[in-house]
């Protein structure tokens, strides 16, 4: 078989279970705009719109700003504790969204004067702000690594360190700290559990609502298209504008650090860990404080035994295949095959791109009909779900480590006879092994946290345990969900923990 | 003039020792070529003497005036008049020909007029003259090393600092640079400390001539032919 053909057989796979339900659900909302119309007229619909665009533009702002502040401290300067400060950061994106904002409501409790405030547009923005800051922290850290030193060594012969940063550095990296900045958009803009939780109004919300409280299915189609709209704007500029502007960076031996003075490091660092300690230790405390004791603990622990082993297989099985299905997205991607690489690359941006209740919604609707209805009665329909978002997230990571691979490498193979598959099998594939095990932690996690598709989708039965601790929220004890709350923080954190440890242990060997 | 005095050099997370007791000493508007093997330390001076590193022991000075001693350097490099031409060129993407080549006037707040008038001359001194505008990527290799040149001469430094700016070029481009860089500093007057492994190029370049190796210089050779 030729590459092209596996190529098209490939996207054909992933246009027909991910990018198929999507158009469906454009093609139905055609002719319907008097719906969404409709919908819109109503105060509330429309408020809950200017509320989300203001939130996101707001979080995305914040996030954007301060992280990339954050990425530079860490990532530049020769402060202590570099890792235990992005750790703790990066604890809030390894769980459901919502877990921080329980955190919140179980610390401040539900009247008074801060709970006034946590129960609104501050509260909502804090949650939200302290879960994506790491999305700008990590881009900004992984461009830094992938600038030559030579070029702020170049600028540090004609000016100080301040300069050398807003002249050269930040504008090499200004391609990632937009890219970062959109990505937040999105991704608070589709994010309704937090908003949920501290009853704000959000958008999303809306569409969820229509589906799941009214079943009006017609009306979250419509609900669902403005935040489509939003998102093929945000692809639109990825593929044509940033594209182009992201500097194709070999990785160096050595970045240029900015050494600061003693005190000045404990300063930066102390205030650092006051904001993660604030921001990610506090809702904890929360839970924590709430449970009591180690028997609600254990009550919590049998109730939810199924969820929480339904949680682990549905991760490990998903991110196996995804893993595997993500080596050979980067793999056609990478090779540039004429048109097909650039779809594929396209379709998995705007699938994680789309927010998850659309995507959750447009997979119910392709899949539940006649002769095909065996996915939307099976799990089947959660692993789409999960294939069509995460998909991506692998798929890119691989083939960074692709660029890094000289290509003289698959040239010497080529003049032996290697074709196409024995390329990909004696010389991508033993040189990936790294990064498809770093692959494997981010679906599990990223898998193991979901809650928006999975709540859409899944059949009966089958529910996880992000699912189930929002479905406790409606009667269940508020210290049983403290510690499902806990129990899912640590289902979490061990992998994650294990995986890094692991890494560290190869690494040094 | 610069001396380096006894100085040695480890990272700081390495035991081997890169430099080993070395002393030089670079005469003003004196042309000195620096060879030897990889990893004999001969990047690491240049390295120093920019500021970008700081001796592990021994001392660095600038006309008599001591500016990094016992790992402690006293200079930030944009203080120390030197330029630096690099072996990948280092030049940033971000901005074109032009604004590359003014980025060192700029930091020193000349005004624009000064500044426009500057690069026209040096863009022209390195036969590119109408390239203002043209993005780097968009460069052949001599191109991009001419402005890389006219990027460390425009700031008129005392020393310029060369590593092995040529090894990239084919052997014909590399000579007439080589010739160029020459007439330069004979025409400009500036120290230039040269940075290769390539012998040819050694002698056409420099007066003196050092030849390190293992971290200590094993000859010093006043170049006859010059």
């Amino acid at each position: 078989m030729s590459q092209k053909l596996f190529s098209w057989i490939v996207f054909t796979i992933i246009f027909f279970i991910c990018v198929s339900p999507v158009a469906v659900m454009v093609i139905e909302a055609i002719g319907k705009e008097d719906i969404l119309i409709q919908l819109l007229h109503s105060k509330e619909s429309l408020d809950s719109f200017f509320n989300s665009l203001i939130l996101s533009v707001f979080v995305s702002f914040m996030t954007t700003l301060i992280g990339t502040l954050v990425g530079l401290i860490l990532g530049k300067t020769n402060i202590s504790l570099k890792k235990a400060i992005l750790f703790l950061m990066l604890i809030p994106l390894l769980l459901p969204p919502y877990i921080l904002a329980l955190g919140w409501v179980d610390m401040l409790g539900v009247v008074g004067f801060f709970s006034e405030l946590l129960f609104g547009f501050l509260g909502v923005s804090l949650v939200l702000f302290t879960l994506y800051l790491p999305i700008p922290v990590l881009f900004v850290l992984f461009y830094l690594k992938h600038i030559n030193p030579h070029l702020e060594e170049a600028a540090y012969i004609y000016c100080d360190k301040k300069y050398v940063l807003s002249r050269v550095t930040i504008p090499l990296i200004l391609p990632s700290i937009i890219l970062s900045f959109l990505l937040v958009f999105i991704l608070s803009f589709g994010e309704y559990s937090v908003a949920n939780v501290l009853r704000y109004s959000v958008f999303p919300l809306e569409s969820f609502v229509q589906f799941s409280a009214f079943y009006n299915f017609d009306g979250a189609i419509m609900m669902a298209m403005p935040m489509l709209l939003i998102a093929l704007f945000v692809l639109f500029i990825e593929q044509f504008y940033l594209e182009k502007r992201i500097f194709k960076y070999k990785s160096f031996d050595y970045i240029h650090i900015f050494k600061l003075e003693n005190n000045q490091k404990i300063y930066i660092v102390a205030i650092m860990i006051f904001c993660a300690f604030f921001m990610v230790v506090v809702p904890f405390w929360g839970l924590f404080s709430k449970i009591g004791s180690v028997d609600i603990f254990l009550i919590a622990f049998v109730k939810c035994l199924d969820s929480l082993l339904h949680s682990l297989l549905f991760a490990s099985v998903s991110a196996t295949i995804l893993t595997f299905f993500a080596f050979i997205a980067a793999y056609i991607v990478y090779s540039k095959v004429f048109l097909v690489s650039k779809l594929i690359d396209m379709s998995l941006i705007f699938l994680f791109i789309v927010p998850s209740t659309v995507l959750g919604i447009a997979l119910i609707l392709f899949w539940n009909r006649p002769w095909i209805d065996f996915v939307y009665t099976s799990v089947l329909i959660v692993f789409f779900g999960y294939f069509a978002k995460y998909l991506f997230l692998g798929s890119k990571l691989i083939q960074h480590r692709f660029t890094q691979m000289p290509y003289s490498m698959v040239e010497a193979a080529m003049i032996f006879g290697a074709d196409w598959k024995k390329i990909l099998k004696y010389i991508f594939l033993p040189a990936s092994y790294k990064v498809l095990g770093v692959v494997f932690i981010v679906f599990y996690i990223f898998i193991l946290r979901e809650n928006t598709i999975t709540m859409l989708v899944y059949p009966p039965g089958y529910e996880t345990l992000p699912v189930y601790i929002v479905t406790q929220m409606a009667n269940g004890k508020e210290e049983i969900i403290a510690a499902l709350c806990i129990i899912m923080t640590l289902s979490a954190l061990i992998p994650f923990l294990l995986a890094m440890m692991l890494f560290r242990k190869k690494e040094r060997a | 003039m610069i001396s380096i005095e006894d100085v040695y050099f480890n990272h700081l997370d390495e035991s081997k020792e890169i430099l080993k007791g070395l002393n030089l000493q670079i005469k003003s508007a004196q042309r000195v070529v620096i060879i030897g093997a990889s990893g004999s330390g001969k990047t690491t001076i240049l390295r120093l003497i920019a500021g970008f590193i700081a001796p592990t022991k021994g001392l660095i000075k600038f006309d008599e005036v001591i500016i990094a001693k016992d790992a402690k350097s006293y200079l930030p490099p944009y203080k120390r008049g030197i330029s630096m031409v690099f072996q990948d060129l280092a030049l940033w993407p971000h901005m074109n020909v032009e604004e590359n080549v003014a980025f060192g006037l700029k930091m020193k707040n000349i005004p624009k007029n000064q500044i426009n008038e500057d690069v026209k001359r040096y863009l022209s001194m390195v036969d590119l003259q109408n390239y203002n505008y043209k993005r780097i990527e968009n460069l052949s290799g001599g191109e991009q090393q001419r402005v890389a040149l006219a990027r460390a001469l425009i700031v008129k430094p005392k020393i310029v600092l060369m590593d092995e700016p040529l090894s990239s070029l084919d052997e014909d481009l590399n000579k007439q640079l080589r010739r160029k860089i020459v007439s330069l500093q004979k025409k400009l007057g500036f120290s230039l400390l040269y940075v290769t492994h390539n012998k040819e190029e050694a002698k056409e370049i420099g007066e003196r001539i050092i030849v390190m190796k293992d971290g200590v210089i094993r000859e010093k050779v006043e170049n006859v032919r010059l």
